[in-house]
């Protein structure tokens, strides 16, 4: 793989993208309900902290169809490579401010680093790929911190 | 289940026992109360029902559009309407896996326990029809009301078996009490022929 336009991405950041729905009272309560269990009723004034990242994913549809942000080019890249099937091996959140409902968040994504050569691993042939987000709320406050670490493994891995 | 369904031939051999209409003529025309739903109207649901969907429709999710046409505003899907008042996710697992229903002494489901009990254990949607009264906007807070419509006084002989058909109706009402959608759900309460019947009872 021709590494050098790879590397050109480590350290860039993306745009500022805003979570496409308003924090809400639905949206809460489904989380809670899921992860809590039956109950009378369920605080929805405050999101859970690990929604963070529920409020800000890509929609199914209508499909994203060109990479215009850092780290979707790396991605875009290691896939045109035969790097195209991403595994998500860990993720880290750090929670610095409440989500209340009506909040509405947006975030940027950076490429914090992509491994120099290619890896072996249990799972197959592939390029770790680190994320840095950053989220916000309208208030312009940083309301979460998240590094998001995927592996970008070689298709064929997954007929071995 | 009574032994004798056991000898199902609807198209032959001696008349098996059928449900009598009078033990049920008492629950048709009669409706449960008022259910609350779980979750107010919501533009995030609205959202996601489009994003799946695949409604780009601008009257539920562009505000400037919508402010312009007759409705003045973002007004939900209407066919969403059932989205509002579904059972939340306890309830839909007692239902589906554990085999429990909740408000029992509701009238449709009165009903469906005597159904069940006579046989009649299968069940097929077979029409659904709505009409919209009034667009339901977000914030809303839709309530249902189940009414039993109709209960066939005959069986019906169908490919799925011996059955009755049942209207059930929906009404669905906004916070200030008016009406939004009314809805007919036509079921066939079905004996599963004998080939079949292993598939309901496990």
């Amino acid at each position: 793989m021709d590494s050098s336009q790879v590397k050109g991405l480590v350290g860039k950041e993306s745009s500022l993208m805003q979570a496409l729905d308003v924090v809400s009272t639905s949206d809460i309560r489904h989380w809670r309900e899921l992860m809590e269990g039956k109950k009378d009723s369920w605080n929805t004034k405050e999101a859970p902290a690990p929604m963070l990242i529920a409020w800000t994913m890509d929609p199914l549809w209508p499909k994203r169809v060109e990479a215009t942000e850092p780290h979707q080019q790396v991605l875009k890249l290691l896939e045109d490579s035969g790097y195209g099937l991403p595994l998500g091996i860990s993720l880290d959140q750090e929670y610095l401010k409440p989500v209340r409902l009506g909040d509405t968040l947006s975030y940027k994504v950076k490429v914090a680093s992509v491994s120099s050569a290619e890896e072996k691993t249990d799972m197959g042939k592939g390029y770790k790929v680190v994320l840095n987000y950053t989220f916000s709320n309208q208030k312009r406050e940083v309301v979460g911190r998240q590094t998001y670490t995927i592996l970008a493994l070689q298709k064929m891995a997954l007929k071995q | 289940m009574g032994k004798e369904n056991d000898t199902i031939k609807p198209f032959s051999g001696p008349p098996e026992k059928t449900l009598d209409y009078s033990r049920v003529a008492h629950l048709v025309g009669k409706s449960s109360p008022f259910h609350d739903p779980h979750d107010i109207v919501t533009q995030s649901d609205i959202r996601h029902w489009c994003e799946v969907m695949q409604d780009p429709n601008p009257l539920y999710a562009d505000e400037e559009f919508a402010k312009k046409s007759k409705y003045k505003g973002i007004i939900a899907p209407p066919a969403m309407v059932q989205t509002w008042s579904l059972d939340d996710l306890y309830y839909a697992l007692q239902r589906f896996v554990e085999g429990k229903t909740p408000f029992m002494e509701d009238p449709h489901n009165q009903l469906t326990g005597i159904l069940d009990a006579e046989g009649y254990t299968g069940v097929v949607a077979t029409a659904q029809e709505q009409t919209y009264l009034k667009p339901i906007r977000p914030g809303d807070v839709i309530r249902t009301k189940i009414t039993v419509g109709y209960v066939a006084k005959y069986d019906s002989f169908t490919r799925q078996g011996v059955g009755r058909y049942v209207d059930i109706l929906y009404t669905f009402v906004n916070q200030k009490n008016e009406e939004v959608c009314k809805e007919t759900f036509r079921i066939l309460k079905y004996k599963p022929p004998v080939t079949t019947r292993h598939l309901y009872e496990g």
